[in-house]
């Protein structure tokens, strides 16, 4: 049972997600918007799952994968927003000075090209950042500032070639793959929508796990906690660091794209160092180095603010998020995972210890704790 | 695959019965407002978000809106507008309010207006803007560029400037209107001597004011918005350069960003707004004192709070022309085009077409008491023209859009 509880939980989310639109349409929940909001939940989760898998496992911090989630949305929403205009010129590139349609969007103009572009771009830019960076042994903070150095880099591109990216408007008005999905006539689409990003959040959640599972998943860990050790054992460290940073890149590009279908329009702002660590934040709040942890973190957050934003917190909301982060950081490393698997079983333990006063002192409990942990580690 | 699609199209199928229709009848009526009371933008959004408060608390206060009392939710767009998109989406159809006031920057606006076309709501947009839109579902009570940027340079070009320079930030508002300041200077036949454009977050304008000393322009037209402005003339002004070296003309600057970027600084250089706090009108006299009554005395009224105010007010008399806070209801009240109100600035009136006011147009000029005053203003109010359909210049030169 507690071998399988991280599956368990996802098995029970993946449950009441796939009921959310049910209970929109026998009037549980108020609107489609909530719907809505929650698939764009979904695609936060996903790229917190990337987050984890380099960050959690690996141990590498990045501050930037907001660049390679808004790169897959600006793949998809220049294939949506060309479908919108039959392939023609938009307003932004007029104004710009642009004829004819740039050669960049020429790569988006139908589905198979943006499915394969809007992956290889982000991975492409991803293997070229991470293969040198980690050759060189770059690491810890160095490498966090150089990956935050990059997304505003992007960023500033992104606003200056406004005739190609509109500036800081973004690619507005366009629709999902599925066509509209606002409002009570669109929600067949809405809910193919839903129940497909539910599956890409299966297999992602499959994959990750999969890895980690595997031998693959132990040199991760092995390469966080001793780095040196893993590359003197024969390891090529800069390899699986390169690899993990760039599937990691893949699956933020697709939780982009994702998010992209559900939101109706991306602007730079997605992309911004902030928007990254909000990510960072996700994953450290639900517990890192446990794919699930990145999973509940970036729904809790997410509808934290959206519902503390509004009415009597208005002004107060983003104190509230800050508190709890800086909570965690503090007092449950471990995030709410680590609360619910470790520090809640040891307050019980302790409360038992002490109330059946039996000779079981409080350094059998920690014994026992300990070697549960250790028994994780080596699998 | 398949078995999954059936699965799918069932689960769709199956109750599109749930659709509640309670509409009970309560004595409120709930409206949204949407403005980014966190981020960068939160500055600038608090004017205008109380200018709709004290509007809502007036209207409560002598009996509502068809005897109901106006119940306003408040959503926090945090400067960002996919956030604006997810509220915007939250408040017309979970919260299923009446109307929405919202949003400032053309970013956030054109986030959410297509989600406001999709569920039919009604969004008040209470900001000058670049024009090029006119959606059905938003009422834009701020100024079109017929009613800010154009007949401003028309006054410069009276005045006798010949040469101009253009400065503004990166983004729509200060590339659009540039583009349609060079067909109107184009046309008259006068000289841009320069066009230069700084990042968002830019704090150092030592290049472009060298750029500025070489060009030599008799009047610098300035699109520069929120902190790049405090950093251009803090730092033209440490070059000792006034009004009579370099004059400006700015289309971001109001009595509030008078006051961050220093009145000393800015005195005598101009403006152009659809209204000032020093409007001599006698409801701006009682507006200006309410506002300042509700938030305090050493707050000043600016353009966009005006409009922001005016919003409720037309939004009232739509509804009631209408009988119905039903959006079909009241855009049919709107399409008269006799929806209009007796404002601070003077009567505006909603176009039925473009659903932009009629407004008069003031040149103003900064004094060194922070506030600005008229210096030329228009006799009637201005006939919105977003598209600036009825000028020749402009459609020759083909700055309309395309879609």
């Amino acid at each position: 049972m507690k071998k399988h509880g991280e599956n368990i939980s996802f098995a029970v989310i993946v449950i009441i997600l796939a009921l959310v639109p049910l209970l929109l349409q026998f009037g549980a929940i108020s609107g489609g918007s909530t719907v809505i909001f929650i698939g764009k939940c979904m695609a936060y989760a996903i790229v917190a799952i990337g987050i984890d898998l380099i960050w959690g496992y690996t141990g590498i911090l990045s501050l930037g994968h907001g660049l390679y989630f808004a790169l897959g949305a600006y793949g998809m929403a220049m294939y949506l927003k060309l479908v919108s205009t039959n392939g023609q010129i938009t307003d932004f590139m007029h104004i710009g000075g642009l004829k004819e349609l740039p050669f960049i969007w020429t790569l988006f103009d139908n589905l198979p090209m943006t499915l394969l572009f809007m992956i290889l771009i982000p991975a492409v830019v991803a293997f070229i950042i991470g293969y040198f960076i980690f050759k060189n042994r770059v690491k810890g903070v160095y490498f966090s500032i150089i990956s935050q150095a990059l997304t505003w880099a992007f960023y500033s591109v992104f606003i200056a070639l406004s005739p190609y990216t509109n500036g800081n408007v973004g690619i507005t008005e366009i629709k999902s793959l599925f066509g509209s999905v606002k409002g009570d006539a669109n929600r067949a689409n809405m809910f193919m929508l839903f129940y497909v990003s539910l599956i890409v959040l299966i297999l992602v959640y499959v994959v990750a796990k999969f890895l980690v599972s595997r031998k693959f998943g132990k040199i991760l860990v092995a390469i966080r906690d001793g780095e040196n050790r893993t590359y003197f054992s024969g390891y090529k460290v800069s390899m699986y660091k390169t690899f993990v940073y760039v599937l990691s890149a893949i699956i933020a590009a697709i939780a982009g794209a994702i998010f992209v279908n559900f939101n109706g329009s991306i602007t730079p702002s997605e992309m911004t160092i902030e928007a990254s660590i909000m990510m960072v934040i996700w994953v450290a709040v639900g517990g890192r180095g446990t794919i699930i942890g990145a999973v509940i973190g970036a729904f809790v957050i997410n509808l934290c603010e959206y519902n503390l934003s509004s009415g009597n917190l208005v002004e107060i909301w983003q104190y509230i998020i800050g508190s709890v982060f800086c909570l965690t950081i503090l007092f449950f490393k471990g995030g709410l995972v680590g609360l619910v698997r470790e520090q809640i079983p040891a307050l019980i333990a302790k409360f038992k210890s002490n109330n059946t006063k039996n000779k079981i002192t409080k350094k059998p409990t920690v014994t026992k704790l300990n070697t549960k942990k250790g028994g994780l580690n080596h699998g | 695959m398949k078995k999954f699609m059936g699965v799918l199209t069932i689960l769709s199928m199956v109750a599109f019965v749930g659709c509640n229709n309670e509409s009970a009848e309560s004595d409120t009526v709930k409206v949204g407002l949407l403005h980014s009371l966190t981020g960068s933008m939160a500055i600038s959004e608090q004017s205008v978000r109380d200018a709709e408060v004290l509007a809502i608390s007036e209207i409560n206060a002598n009996g509502g809106v068809l005897g109901k009392q106006i119940e306003y939710i408040e959503e926090d767009g945090a400067s960002d507008p996919s956030t604006f998109a997810t509220k915007a989406e939250k408040l017309i159809d979970s919260e299923d309010v009446a109307t929405v006031f919202g949003c400032w920057t053309s970013s956030s606006r054109k986030a959410v207006k297509s989600i406001f076309e999709d569920y039919e709501g009604l969004l008040w947009y209470p900001v000058q803007y670049e024009g090029m839109e006119a959606s059905d579902n938003i009422v834009y009570t701020g100024a079109a560029p017929n009613q800010q940027i154009v007949p401003a340079i028309e006054y410069l070009i009276e005045q006798g400037y010949e040469d101009f320079f253009l400065l503004g930030s990166d983004y729509v508002f200060p590339r659009t209107a540039n583009m349609i300041i060079n067909a109107q200077i184009e046309d008259a036949g006068l000289n841009i001597v320069g066009e230069e454009y700084a990042g968002m977050e830019q704090t150092d304008f030592a290049a472009i004011i060298a750029k500025i000393e070489a060009a030599d322009p008799d009047v610098i037209i300035n699109t520069l918005n929120g902190t790049g402005n405090v950093s251009f003339f803090k730092q033209i002004s440490e070059k000792n350069y006034t009004a009579d070296d370099y004059m400006t003309m700015s289309f971001s600057i109001a009595e509030e960003e008078v006051a961050t970027i220093g009145a000393d600084i800015l005195e005598d250089h101009m403006v152009s707004w659809n209204y000032y706090q020093t409007t001599d009108t006698v409801q701006n006299n009682d507006f200006v004192a309410a506002y300042k009554d509700m938030f305090g005395a050493n707050r000043v009224t600016s353009d966009p709070a005006e409009a922001a105010y005016d919003a409720v007010y037309l939004w009232k008399a739509a509804v009631e022309m209408a009988g119905s806070f039903e959006v079909d209801d009241v855009l049919a009240a709107i399409a008269t085009g006799k929806v209009s109100f007796d404002a601070p600035e003077g009567i505006v009136t909603i176009d039925g077409d473009t659903q932009h006011l009629a407004k008069p147009v003031r040149i103003g000029e900064v004094k060194n008491d922070g506030l600005i005053y008229e210096i030329f203003a228009t006799d009637a109010p201005v006939e919105p023209d977003p598209y600036l359909k009825n000028y020749n210049w402009a459609v020759e030169a083909g700055i309309q859009p395309i879609e």
